[in-house]
């Protein structure tokens, strides 16, 4: 019990912030949407006028992460 | 919006089929059709204008609403969510050091006394030592003169800027609002903090927010004027549990949740009493009406025919 409390912070070593870390491993789940955003920006990349944006991608993109890090977090935080 | 141009469509087809033989045309077709002459013209035209509206209506609307609700947050598993669950205290101590370091700078909680900590995140002494930090404008005395003294524990949390004009200079123009009631006061009110407060990211190609604002796909429409609060290890914890960004970020809504209802542990406990004992009284109640009414529900009525 007393090591699994310092499983993210030994004295010399920096702290992993567990949802940053959640967030990519979390990446793979969500590769579809990482697609359809890349995509997007690639089609946008030339855009002059800027009014083209990637919102819609971007939300799907993190509404998946989002899914997949919320039921996990909280197990990870003291 | 586009169920509401079909609706235009069948409602033009009823008005005019008494007076004209129409032919059958798809309703895709019917929407560039022209305009039929006499009283009914006008009707037809607005019509047509309102079921074109309508479909153009929806594109657009589709495209400006997601950024201006704001990513949807997902819901998090609070250790008090539970029908019977209490609050962390350990966790609205460490939120509450959170607070007092990283946002009471410019968030007011007005609401809450250094009194209403004790027993829940302090001991006496402690809420005590940490009243008697702050000065307070107290008077007027014998001589009619305001004064300050050292806080006690019937005093409210300091508040950073005197009035909302002097927080709105200091800020831009934004207003940091006061904290008190936060979590019952934003819609889905928690799970939005905690998403707001850890969410700071990169924004989507083609979305570029001016100096002075901030990034965050959370807030309604996307600019924020604070900025990102929580770094990891910007607050040392007394209890010596690492300060990531999450863990603060879930300490701090732990702490504005008890702030903005105190009550909850003694609410659920009360809930589930009385919802249990009234339980009890229903099935009672039905039993006693069931007894009672037993007399008449079970009487038999003899037809007695006259030929």
């Amino acid at each position: 019990m007393f090591i699994s409390f310092f499983k993210y912070h030994r004295a010399d070593e920096e702290v992993v912030d567990p949802k940053k870390y959640l967030e990519e491993s979390c990446k793979p789940k969500c590769v579809k949407p990482l697609l359809e955003y890349q995509a997007c920006v690639k089609r946008i990349q030339g855009d002059e006028s800027g009014h083209k944006h990637c919102t819609g991608q971007y939300f799907d993109y993190w509404h998946c992460i989002d899914k997949c890090v919320a039921p996990k977090l909280f197990a990870k935080l003291k | 919006m586009v169920g509401g141009g079909v609706i235009q469509q069948i409602l033009r087809r009823k008005l005019h089929s008494p007076s004209l033989a129409t032919p059958v045309r798809s309703w895709l077709s019917s929407k560039t059709a022209h305009v039929d002459a006499g009283s009914s013209g006008v009707r037809a035209f607005a019509l047509l204008g309102a079921g074109v509206t309508g479909l153009l209506s929806f594109s657009t609307v589709a495209s400006a609403d997601e950024a201006e609700h704001g990513l949807a947050c997902p819901d998090y598993p609070w250790p008090h969510d539970g029908i019977l669950s209490s609050y962390d205290h350990a966790s609205i101590r460490r939120g509450h050091q959170v607070y007092q370091q990283v946002c009471a700078s410019c968030h007011s909680m007005s609401l809450i006394s250094y009194r209403d900590l004790v027993g829940v995140a302090y001991t006496e002494e402690e809420a005590k030592a940490m009243a008697a930090e702050i000065e307070v404008v107290d008077g007027p005395n014998d001589e009619g003169e305001m004064f300050t003294r050292p806080g006690k524990l019937s005093d409210r949390l300091p508040q950073p800027y005197a009035n909302e004009s002097a927080a709105r200079f200091a800020n831009g123009g934004a207003y940091p609002p006061d904290l008190s009631l936060i979590t019952k006061a934003r819609h889905n009110g928690q799970n939005y903090v905690f998403a707001l407060l850890t969410g700071y990211r990169d924004p989507p190609a083609g979305i570029s927010i001016r100096e002075g604002l901030h990034y965050n796909p959370y807030f309604p429409g996307g600019a924020i004027a604070m900025p990102k609060m929580l770094n990891d290890e910007a607050v040392e914890y007394e209890d010596g549990v690492p300060a990531t960004e999450a863990q603060m970020g879930k300490d701090v809504v732990s702490f504005l949740s008890w702030a903005a209802e105190p009550e909850m542990e003694e609410r659920k406990l009360m809930g589930f009493k009385w919802i249990f004992l009234l339980s009890l009284a229903l099935l009672q109640a039905a039993y006693y009406r069931r007894l009672k009414w037993s007399v008449l529900k079970s009487r038999k009525l003899v037809l007695d025919v006259v030929n």
